[in-house]
């Protein structure tokens, strides 16, 4: 079920620049009403327009690109540091692990949007920006949670015997605790892509996200809040799209936690 | 075979009043295997037993001591030269089920040990892992299962058989029937047995049960908060303890006639905290016969006779 929102998803990111009836960023002027309003959904626009007579369904799809992809590579990013900190922290202990926690504390003591606010404000706008500043919030919490993980695991037997037959620490760590600390890590990452889409469109609300005119689902809603009431599908669409893609992820963490289960997996 | 001198392992722990104090898991420990012998280790759970097999391997890293193996001081060893030894000392665990990796069938389990240690052909592999199955009462179809659908004792030998895959001469064997029903116990302990004589193996038998050690054993060794407080040939340490707390773990067997348990079990008592262990002998807060000397001197290891050694300054 997951899988499949995230299918179209996935597709709809691919095929974006030819699935979109027409130009994102172009604003029609059939697109506004004589009094300048945004139209609702129409045979001309299935999903109706915004503040500027854009194409909603067009800035929809085209969203969806850079809403997947901020989002996924930020948390890919997050895994890849917060994943290593944690492995040497949990497996190394003593003074690393005390050096490498503190690091994570004083990380997660910033304030998140106010740390990306910081960072927008010295580097460059633009997606790569955003990608490296959520990636720089999101790390945090996924160190934390794999060196608990790593911890827990090498303190168990099948550690201490693959010690015993001599198998070099790289081996342990990554053929025999990486394995079984997976499951929960992956769940917990995919939900972090559901948080980091929520996150992302916060930033956007605050002039932080991705420069405009991009149509990024979070800038989208930001956009069309003041005509919340005249016009309710421009936030209403962007909505759904966040939403479905936040479920996606959350069914996605639980397909993957039974694939990667053994116990469901004999012979 | 292998030689342990006042073995120690200290874990720091913090105390109330701020500041750290020792718990002493391992405190001078010293004893001897000989090659082919079965050295049962017995006590109280939390004496020290399970640390002194991991100290010995040192899959724990003690805090002082010697084990001396071929002229060769285990403890000492940079890790280079200690992985070439770890080979002939393996080690099989208490809990079957966390001492396998559940993600991994049991082919690969064994079939990664053998790669580590050189078998590299698929062939060769396949054929070795079949033997140790086999050699373990196991058949060669279950190497393509996972750990989660055995039961215990199954478990239980698919640990035996990986310790065996490096072909060691000596098996630390922590509490290896402990977690496993009755019936089930004899057949692993018969098994061990059997593969002791065939492969001429040397075990360092560590349990809490009385009546396993006594079966198995050769000589015995009783520990105490860490410390080893008699010791000698098995026979003679259960038909004339010396020390008091022996006799109080001997008399504490449960038998079907006899003097109501729970009057043994009140005889014996709770243990001393090892974190701040009484000062004198650290039995003496439960020993019936304790004397003025026992609340203030240590009572040191000495040889009693012949190979029966004991720490008590009364026996």
């Amino acid at each position: 079920m997951g899988g499949l929102i995230l299918l179209v998803l996935v597709l709809v990111t691919l095929f974006s620049p030819f699935i979109t009836p027409r130009d994102p960023m172009k604003a029609f002027t059939s697109g506004l009403t004589d009094e300048g309003m945004p139209i609702g959904p129409c045979k001309e626009f299935p999903l109706g327009t915004d503040t500027l007579g854009r194409d909603l369904l067009s800035r929809l799809l085209t969203g969806t690109r850079y809403t997947l992809l901020i989002s996924v590579s930020a948390n890919l990013l997050a895994l890849l540091i917060g994943g290593l900190v944690g492995l040497l922290a949990g497996f190394k202990k003593g003074w690393l692990d005390g050096v490498l926690m503190r690091l994570t504390d004083v990380m997660m003591a910033f304030p998140i949007l106010l740390l990306a606010m910081a960072l927008v404000a010295v580097l460059p706008p633009s997606a790569a920006t955003v990608i490296f500043v959520l990636s720089l919030v999101m790390w945090t919490g996924v160190a934390r949670l794999v060196r608990g993980l790593t911890l827990a695991e090498s303190e168990k037997d099948y550690v201490l015997a693959g010690r015993a037959l001599g198998f070099s620490d790289p081996r342990i760590l990554l053929r025999h605790i990486l394995p079984n600390i997976l499951s929960p890590v992956v769940i917990y990452v995919c939900l972090n892509v559901a948080m980091t889409v929520l996150l992302e469109a916060g930033m956007s609300y605050l002039g932080v996200g991705v420069p405009p005119p991009a149509p990024d689902w979070g800038r989208m809603i930001h956009e069309g809040k003041e005509y919340f009431r005249a016009a309710p599908w421009i936030v209403a669409f962007p909505g759904i799209a966040i939403f479905l893609s936040v479920l996606g992820f959350n069914f996605l963490g639980d397909g993957l936690r039974n694939a990667l289960d053994p116990h469901k997996q004999s012979q | 075979m292998i030689a342990v001198t006042d073995l120690s392992k200290h874990y720091a722990v913090p105390s109330r009043k701020g500041g750290r104090k020792h718990l002493r898991a391992l405190d001078r420990v010293s004893f001897e295997i000989r090659e082919g012998e079965i050295l049962g280790i017995v006590g109280e759970s939390g004496c020290g037993k399970s640390t002194l097999g991991k100290a010995m391997l040192r899959l724990v890293e003690p805090t002082s001591g010697h084990v001396v193996y071929q002229g060769k001081d285990l403890i000492k060893l940079p890790s280079g030269e200690l992985q070439a030894l770890r080979t002939d000392l393996q080690m099989v665990f208490q809990d079957p089920y966390s001492s396998l990796n559940p993600r991994m069938r049991v082919g690969e389990i064994l079939g990664e040990v053998l790669w580590v240690h050189g078998t590299r052909g698929k062939e060769e592999q396949d054929r070795r892992v079949s033997g140790l199955l086999d050699m373990v009462g196991l058949s060669q179809d279950h190497a393509r299962r996972f750990p989660h659908e055995f039961s215990g004792g199954q478990r239980q030998r698919i640990g035996i058989a990986r310790a065996l895959a490096v072909s060691p001469k000596f098996l630390v064997l922590d509490e290896p029937v402990s977690s496993l029903d009755v019936s089930i116990q004899a057949q692993i302990l018969s098994l061990l047995t059997d593969l002791k004589s065939r492969l001429s193996l040397t075990y360092l038998f560590i349990s809490h049960d009385l009546a396993v050690i006594s079966m198995l054993a050769d000589r015995v060794a009783v520990m105490y908060l860490g410390r080893i407080v008699e010791s000698g040939p098995v026979r003679e340490v259960f038909s004339s303890p010396l020390h008091p707390y022996t006799q109080a773990l001997i008399s504490a067997i449960p038998t079907l006639s006899d003097e109501p348990i729970a009057k043994k079990a009140k005889a014996l008592g709770e243990p001393a905290n090892p974190v701040d262990p009484p000062p004198g002998c650290p039995y003496h807060p439960r020993c019936p016969l304790a004397r003025g000397e026992c609340r203030i001197e240590v009572p040191e290891l000495r040889t009693h006779h012949e190979n029966h050694t004991v720490s008590c300054h009364l026996a």
